[in-house]
């Protein structure tokens, strides 16, 4: 087919209105060549790497990191993360094509908390300056490697995070994991989220450290200790001149038990 | 026969009668007279409280801390798990899940109603029935919410 009389930004405008059809946009890629870089950016917008089957399809499609279109991703999944680490170290970071990502979501499906948490995060160190959503889970708390990628992504505005602090109440453990601080850290504008079980206190005292303060309009969190009281209030107060929406599920350890009566 | 027994790491609320067939036991850490202050935060628009426990004081407390500078605050809305309304109340819900939690609630209703009242912050009590085990789990929480539920603003999931 010639499409020498369409202008490109006019192919470009018809694939941009295609973005949420992506059947339709895998038939446009068909169609000619200069069809193809703008229906890719829209076809790899999101990829979602649920298990090392996708992990392995998408590396056997795209063997060469320079050219996949994983540039193309603003939205990038990882439900395997201890394989994707280890590919990742085999292969000299391949996960750094994924460069211009807005959005990661790591969730390694079980609470496998074993697996330290610095190796879990080594490959996202520093990959995206794009990086504006991060959402970790489950992990193991504290982390200051957590801290090192909050602050190696400067315009990051949401966290969610959801893990298991082990040192709650071990004042002790948590000292000495302090990250250096830079001058400036991210705007954290939009959403944190916290699930700790174990309690959030060494979770926040790291995000009370950031030199420029927290902005989130949003704050949610779940209890899982009395001690999760005092934090959250702490931080409504700093967020005070920009919250908007406040969620809280109190998790505190109870439990129900009906026994029946002998007839 | 109810009562209860405290020990520092938690409290147990039980209760037994003849009519329910059963002895209930409801495990709880106390969150004593703590609670969150919204007094400062202005621009708030929407609040969700998920209880984890019968006992919903926390939420009144938090509730009361609300000021007449909160002139964007649009809705409250407290999600009530199902296993929370594992009762019967029969008519007697007072006796049935105790005077303390009993009043809590009660206190709650009012504030929710007078804070619709009087500054139309929206308060919406949804109640979850996952898998639907659990019916007319509104219904219940209706006789804890009475005056919430005669607005029709207890509702299922």
């Amino acid at each position: 087919m010639q499409n020498h009389h369409l202008p490109q930004e006019i192919l470009d405008y018809i694939a941009d209105l295609l973005h949420d059809q992506p059947e339709t946009l895998k038939r446009c890629c068909l169609v000619s060549r200069s069809w193809v870089p703008r229906t890719r950016k829209h076809l790899f917008a999101d990829i979602r790497l649920r298990s090392v089957d996708d992990l392995r399809s998408w590396k056997k499609t795209f063997p060469d990191v320079g050219n996949s279109p994983a540039y193309h991703t603003r939205s990038l999944f990882i439900g395997c993360s201890s394989v994707v680490v280890a590919e990742d170290a085999e292969e000299g970071g391949w996960i750094r094509a994924f460069s211009r990502i807005s959005s990661l979501d790591v969730d390694n499906g079980v609470w496998y908390l074993n697996t330290p948490a610095i190796s879990l995060l080594t490959p996202f160190h520093n990959f995206s300056p794009t990086l504006k959503s991060l959402r970790m889970c489950p992990i193991a708390f504290p982390c200051p490697q957590l801290f090192d990628l909050v602050l190696s992504s400067p315009l990051l505005e949401d966290l969610t995070l959801t893990g298991h602090d082990d040192s709650f109440g071990n004042e002790d453990e948590s000292h000495g994991l302090q990250t250096v601080l830079p001058s400036t850290s991210p705007p954290l504008t939009g959403s944190l989220d916290l699930n700790i079980f174990g309690g959030m206190g060494n979770t926040v005292r790291q995000l009370l450290d950031l030199p420029n303060g927290l902005h989130f309009r949003s704050l949610a969190f779940s209890w899982h200790c009395e001690a999760d009281l005092p934090w959250t209030t702490q931080l409504v107060e700093l967020c005070s001149d920009t919250l908007e929406c406040l969620d809280i599920m109190c998790r505190l350890p109870s439990a129900f038990v009906s026994i029946p009566h002998r007839s | 026969m109810s009562g209860y027994h405290v020990s520092p790491a938690q409290c147990v609320r039980f209760y037994s009668a003849p009519e329910l067939r059963h002895t209930h036991l409801l495990f709880l850490v106390p969150l004593g007279a703590a609670s969150i202050d919204l007094s400062k935060a202005r621009r708030i628009k929407d609040v969700v409280f998920r209880p984890g426990s019968q006992n919903v004081e926390w939420i009144t407390m938090a509730l009361q801390t609300i000021v007449p500078e909160h002139r964007d605050f649009r809705q409250i809305t407290i999600r009530v798990s199902y296993y929370l309304t594992l009762f019967e109340i029969n008519g007697n819900g007072r006796r049935v899940i105790g005077e303390a939690i009993y009043r809590q609630w009660s206190v709650l209703d009012r504030l929710l109603v007078q804070l619709w009242d009087s500054r139309s912050i929206r308060p919406r009590v949804v109640c979850t029935k996952p898998g639907g085990k659990v019916q007319n789990a509104e219904t219940r929480v209706g006789c804890l919410l009475p005056e919430m539920a005669r607005r029709g603003m207890v509702v299922p999931d």
